[in-house]
């Protein structure tokens, strides 16, 4: 690359890098700094070196939070990338009732995190909600979802499935429509049936769309904090408590920032190494 | 007279004139806090009486109002001192003042105003107490404006039929008898139709509930000396105990008040759910106004049972403060006008016009006070002066509601037992303070 070229390129992407550093790295150091000070109440106290990890590590409440986040982490990427690549496979095809059904599983991904979460409350409340006329059938109509602590979970996996499932369909379905119908049609003609073609052709097709459909899918659910804030409180009795509902919890509740800006590099951490693994997954699918 | 005379002469006198404009500049004030005196009605057009009070007897002190969002107006304005773009005054909630507290942020208005205050002043405060609790290592760092405590409402239509008053409901343990016999299904299809008692445990928007009561009675507190917390104890266990089995054996209340939010339960009871409920005074009116299926004139105010009969139940007092920012360069009109937002004649205007409890002994004793329509308000002076308290302001407590919801229902769901449930209770109010258990 010629000089010229290269500044050239180095002029278009610094203002992005600049303000990448402004408002992502910046924050990242100080908050790393915030954790290893006794921070209370937005004061400095002192600096006590790796105190604040070693009471995140040794903390239960941290260690249910993480038990929390992997079961609804992984119970919410299983369901909603089951129901999201159904659909994706159902509305494949072109036409007006598939375009009108598309938009409609969309509706839920359109409403603000806050409001559906809000929503599924009101729906999920005993006194109040839905719930006793669908369980009332079942003879559960005394049952009390948010007041349970695993049905609050399941509650919290439903949320995620209604919410993003929409997600991977639009994502699974691009891949689809990438995979050029002759080969599907081929495939017909020789003889294979629905199962062969999907096991066989859909889905080695699909692996690239599906790794970046779970990993985004899976990021997303470790970090997000709207669901268990708004729909469970992280109750009953923290059953729902994921790490960084208690994260935010200790940072902007406590006023103990020392501590939570701890969790957070930890978390941060965390996540770097999911998007390692994304990262390494997405080469070797490239190579096969 | 020369002319270069002349011109000296002249210097000095616009030189006098600009001194003497100079020290009646016009200064501009700015306050944080929920309120808007732009709107009619209520606490805003107090506010917006009580500026126009002031600016008529200080015409070079104006004053801006900033409104902001409630829930966060502690955090701004100690943040805000640290960025220095904090306001002069800032409103904070009784929840918060540990962190305003233990901060920096704010001035100690002792020698800029309450040092200069005569004995009947002091005298006449409702709640000569709350001074107390905003003082830290002898500085005043913020004043009370409007106070709210905590109140058993009940329903007197169900407890007249019943045959109780609010005598019955002295005790928990008289509490718990009037419930049982509340809790009823009215129309006999196997659900309960009213529940006796009601509260929620959730912990997110969470409120004062029974066992925080009961807990402080029987410790003397919630805190002793550096805010260490009292909870780790055999009282803190029975008041567990007692909320737990409410919902686990008498039943007179919902399992589903795990789940509730503070105000999830008072829709409920605003709703008709409940026969009575631990609900903070300010909500009064508007329960009334909204009450559905039951007359809102029924609804009626008794003192905080007690654990102990004879005695009153403890009545914590909460409410809104006013702090001036230690950056502030205005630091003198600025408390002259919390001393003035918060003297008796403005005490008059948020109590006649905002409907506030009166923070003043001289305003409850007014006439406007004694009309049926503010009777409530007086009830609950009375019972301010008879047994209020506040928890110590520089100890960081707001949670701590919470982590009595938290242990209610980790007994209630068998997570715990109420030895490990009061003991983690110990430790989460304790690490907030940075206080070893």
């Amino acid at each position: 690359m010629r000089t010229s070229d290269a500044r050239t390129a180095y002029a278009m992407f610094l203002p992005a890098v600049l303000i990448e550093m402004i408002l992502v790295v910046a924050p990242l150091c100080i908050g790393f700094w915030y954790s290893l000070h006794n921070v209370r109440f937005f004061q400095i106290k002192g600096f006590v070196g790796w105190d604040n990890y070693l009471t995140i590590l040794t903390s239960s409440a941290v260690l249910n939070s993480l038990v929390v986040t992997a079961i609804f982490s992984f119970a919410a990427l299983f369901f909603t990338f089951a129901v999201g690549f159904g659909l994706a496979l159902w509305l494949k095809q072109d036409c007006a009732t598939n375009t009108a059904l598309r938009a409609i599983v969309l509706i839920p991904y359109m409403i603000a995190m806050l409001v559906g979460s809000m929503l599924l409350k009101w729906i999920y409340a005993r006194e109040s909600g839905i719930s006793p006329l669908i369980f009332g059938a079942f003879g559960m109509g005394e049952v009390s979802i948010l007041a349970d602590p695993n049905l609050a979970m399941g509650g919290l996996v439903f949320n995620a499935m209604w919410r993003d499932a929409a997600f991977a369909m639009i994502m699974l379905l691009a891949g689809l429509k990438s995979v050029p119908n002759q080969i599907f049609d081929a495939a017909r003609v020789d003889g294979a049936s629905k199962l062969y073609i999907f096991r066989r052709i859909v889905l080695p097709l699909l692996r690239i769309p599906i790794l970046i459909t779970v990993i985004r899918l899976f990021i997303h659910f470790v970090n997000t904090l709207t669901f268990p804030l708004i729909l469970t409180g992280g109750g009953p009795a923290n059953s729902t408590e994921t790490l960084v509902l208690h994260m935010f919890r200790l940072g902007f509740q406590d006023h103990v920032l020392g501590p939570a800006n701890a969790l957070a590099v930890i978390i941060f951490l965390a996540n770097m190494a999911l998007v390692a693994v994304l990262l390494l997954l997405f080469r070797k699918a490239q190579k096969i | 007279m020369k002319r270069f005379d002349k011109f000296i002469l002249g210097a000095v006198v616009a030189a006098i004139g600009f001194a003497g404009s100079a020290a009646y500049a016009q200064k501009t004030v700015t306050m944080w806090t929920f309120l808007d005196p732009a709107k009619a009605g209520g606490r805003d057009e107090a506010l917006a009486k009580i500026i126009a009070a002031f600016k008529a007897k200080n015409p070079n002190i104006d004053i801006k109002v900033e409104p902001q969002v409630w829930t966060t107006l502690a955090e701004k304005f100690v943040l805000g001192h640290g960025a220095g773009n904090a306001p002069d005054i800032g409103w904070v909630n009784a929840e918060n003042l540990g962190l305003v507290l233990n901060s920096d942020a704010s001035a100690d208005l002792g020698p800029l105003m309450t040092n200069a205050w005569d004995a009947a002043r002091r005298n006449d405060m409702v709640s000569p107490q709350a001074l107390e609790a905003v003082t830290v290592k002898g500085k005043v760092k913020a004043l009370p404006i409007m106070a709210i405590t905590w109140v058993m409402m009940y329903r007197k239509d169900l407890f007249d039929k019943a045959g109780f008053t609010a005598a019955d409901i002295s005790t928990w343990e008289g509490v718990t008898k009037v419930a049982k016999v509340l809790t009823k299904d009215n129309d006999g299809d196997g659900k309960i139709d009213v529940y006796g008692l009601g509260f929620g445990l959730a912990q997110e928007r969470f409120s004062a509930t029974p066992a925080l009561f009961a807990s402080i009675q029987d410790n003397g507190g919630l805190f002793k000396a550096g805010c260490t917390p009292l909870l780790d104890t055999k009282a803190t266990a029975n008041a567990i105990a007692m909320q737990a089995a409410w919902i686990t054996d008498s039943k007179v209340t919902p399992r589903e008040a795990l789940a509730m939010t503070s105000d999830d339960a008072i829709e409920q009871f605003t709703a008709g759910k409940y026969a009575m409920q631990i609900i903070a005074n300010s909500r009064f009116e508007r329960i009334q106004k909204e009450a559905v299926g039951w007359q809102g004139a029924q609804l009626a105010v008794a003192p905080i049972p007690s654990t102990v009969k004879g005695k009153v139940g403890p009545h914590l007092m909460t409410g809104w403060f006013a702090a001036v920012s230690e950056s502030s360069k205005n630091k003198q009109d600025a408390a002259k006008f919390v001393d003035f937002m918060t003297n008796s004649e403005s005490a008059g205007l948020w109590s006649v016009l905002g409907g506030q409890v009166p923070m003043m002994k001289s305003v409850a004793a007014r006439p406007e006070m004694q009309k049926p329509e503010t009777a409530n308000l007086k009830q609950v002076a009375d019972l301010m002066k008879a047994s209020g308290s506040y928890l110590p302001g520089a100890c960081n407590w707001a949670r701590t509601l919470a982590d009595f919801n938290l242990a209610t229902q980790k007994v209630v769901l068998n997570k715990a037992d109420i030895t490990a449930a009061t003991k983690e209770m110990q430790k989460a109010t304790a690490d907030r303070q940075d206080v070893k258990p």
